[in-house]
């Protein structure tokens, strides 16, 4: 059995993780903004999922490096920065009370130690906000899915390839597709039969989820997102792939070039225009990926709706010459930087050379403290 | 999937085939699609998907005439219409119809020849249920 402290520390390292790995990710997007690469949206997407399968992997990568250190292999590499902060701050980096300064490079062990035992009201809220938090989400998550399922069995079956389901539905006015243990449903309305131009471009939008393999990611991303709910990098991360995925998804349909950009954008809003009546059950349901979803906040706010950044992305369309080579030059720094980070974040093994330096001049500050208490008789045996 | 709960109402392409059946009698796919106005841009495979979503509606029945299926509407077109009505009277008149006439009455577009015949049909409606 995984020990609990064990656990939790892989939490929090999977928090700082996304947190580090979004920091990074908007560095990466303004470069690539600066270097006139925005519209390059697949690869986009595909370095956003990459990153994240290595903050998944990432605990595997710390366990054979450690395995290796173990092993007497590359034994005096040390990157921790815990132990680097300690080092920095015995050469005199920065000036600070020793205990202080042990109290802040502890306070990660001291908060772990606390949840795991429950110790002090602190402790307590934490875990009750998370529990509370992951039940609430759970809660929402299953009655997603339980409207996503309504919809798609009240639905009527259609055409059937492969693994893919077409279906037809008078319950949703938004074409979407989802999928289940082993099917993929592509979900219509069924006004849109007698629309061959709104229906060919929302086929042709779905499969090109399908293929992009955006259904599992959905999956994957609204499954962690109530153990994640606490993480704001975890919500902008989720953002950032939904739209990424559309705008993707866009350019690739308009790219095989069977579909007119003007057919493609009137679609967009005819749809965008049935999601403004409100569709409650609709709206809640997930995991599932749809043509298009309203922005109404953006509306309220007077920002540019995500739906005007798609048409003018779609009007501003431009083919990008070397993705493979504009997706390794991104990927390897970033992942670098990533595993870099996921072992830098470790707690530290054992008591370093520098750490039981730390620790003695924390006790020579006690000493000297009682001392010096002692001295003006405040203290006495 | 599970038994799916049918649906009472008809979506708006449901309807336009409902209504080029319900003048028909019955028809094949092709009668109904020929009913269609010019200009309507509808495959022969999605007319008879329409079809069959009706038919599992409960809302025609199908037989085989050859290699045809001949389709003919199991609701009257005045009973959808008062199914409709229902409907439109719940959801948007808090389930009170006469607020459903008064709307209908107050409106300016109604030539008094059409109030003269919908005061005929409320005084032969009274008349009928008082004898």
């Amino acid at each position: 059995m995984i020990p609990g402290d064990a656990l939790l520390d892989t939490f929090i390292n999977a928090n700082i993780l996304l947190i580090v790995a979004y920091a990074l990710w908007s560095v990466a997007r303004y470069a690539f903004h600066r270097l006139g690469l925005s519209h390059s949206y697949a690869t986009q997407l595909r370095l956003l999922n990459a990153v994240f399968v290595a903050i998944v992997l990432s605990p595997f990568l710390i366990l054979a490096f450690t395995t290796l250190q173990s092993s007497g292999y590359a034994k005096s590499v040390n990157m921790n920065l815990s132990d680097m902060v300690v080092a920095y701050y015995l050469n005199g980096g920065f000036e600070m009370q020793a205990t202080e300064f042990e109290r802040l490079v502890n306070l990660r062990d001291t908060f772990t130690n606390n949840v795991v035992n429950a110790a002090g009201w602190m402790a307590w809220a934490v875990i009750c906000a998370f529990l509370v938090g992951l039940v609430i989400g759970a809660g929402r998550l299953a009655y997603s899915m339980f409207c996503l399922h309504s919809i798609v069995s009240a639905s009527y079956a259609w055409r059937s390839f492969g693994r893919i389901r077409l279906r037809l539905s008078d319950k949703t006015l938004v074409p979407f597709s989802t999928r289940g243990l082993r099917n993929y449903y592509v979900v219509i309305p069924s006004h849109m039969l007698g629309q061959r131009q709104e229906l060919t471009v929302s086929l042709a939008h779905e499969f090109q989820h399908l293929r992009q393999g955006d259904i599992e990611w959905e999956i994957v991303l609204e499954t962690l997102k109530p153990f994640f709910f606490l993480n704001p990098a975890y919500h902008a991360w989720k953002r950032q792939v939904e739209n990424l995925r559309e705008l993707s998804c866009d350019a690739e349909v308009l790219n095989r070039g069977r579909i007119d950009v003007r057919a493609y954008c009137d679609t967009l809003l005819a749809v965008c225009q049935q999601t403004l009546r409100k569709d409650r059950m609709f709206v809640v349901a997930v995991p599932k990926v749809t043509l298009v979803t309203a922005d109404r906040s953006a509306l309220r706010d007077g920002r540019m709706t995500f739906l005007e950044r798609r048409i003018t992305s779609l009007l501003d369309l431009r083919h990008l010459r070397r993705p493979r080579l504009l997706y390794m030059a991104t990927l390897l720094p970033l992942i670098g930087a990533i595993m870099l980070t996921a072992i830098a974040i470790q707690r530290p093994g054992d008591w370093s050379q520098d750490r039981l330096m730390l620790s003695t001049v924390v006790n020579l500050e006690r000493l000297d403290e009682i001392n010096r208490l002692s001295t003006f008789g405040r203290i006495r045996n | 999937m599970r038994q799916k709960k049918k649906s009472e109402l008809l979506t708006e392409v449901e309807l336009e085939f409902m209504t080029e059946l319900w003048e028909l009698g019955e028809g094949t796919v092709r009668d109904v699609l020929d009913q269609l106005p010019e200009g309507r841009d509808l495959a022969y495979t999605s007319a008879a998907t329409i079809l069959r979503i009706l038919e599992q509606k409960e809302f025609v029945t199908s037989r085989k005439d050859g290699k045809r299926h001949v389709f003919k509407p199991t609701l009257a077109k005045d009973a959808y219409q008062t199914r409709s009505l229902k409907d439109l009277s719940m959801k948007l008149f808090d389930d009170t119809p006469a607020s459903l006439v008064a709307r209908l009455v107050n409106d300016d577009a109604l030539t008094e020849e059409a109030l003269g015949q919908i005061r005929a049909l409320v005084d032969r409606r009274l008349k009928n249920d008082s004898g």
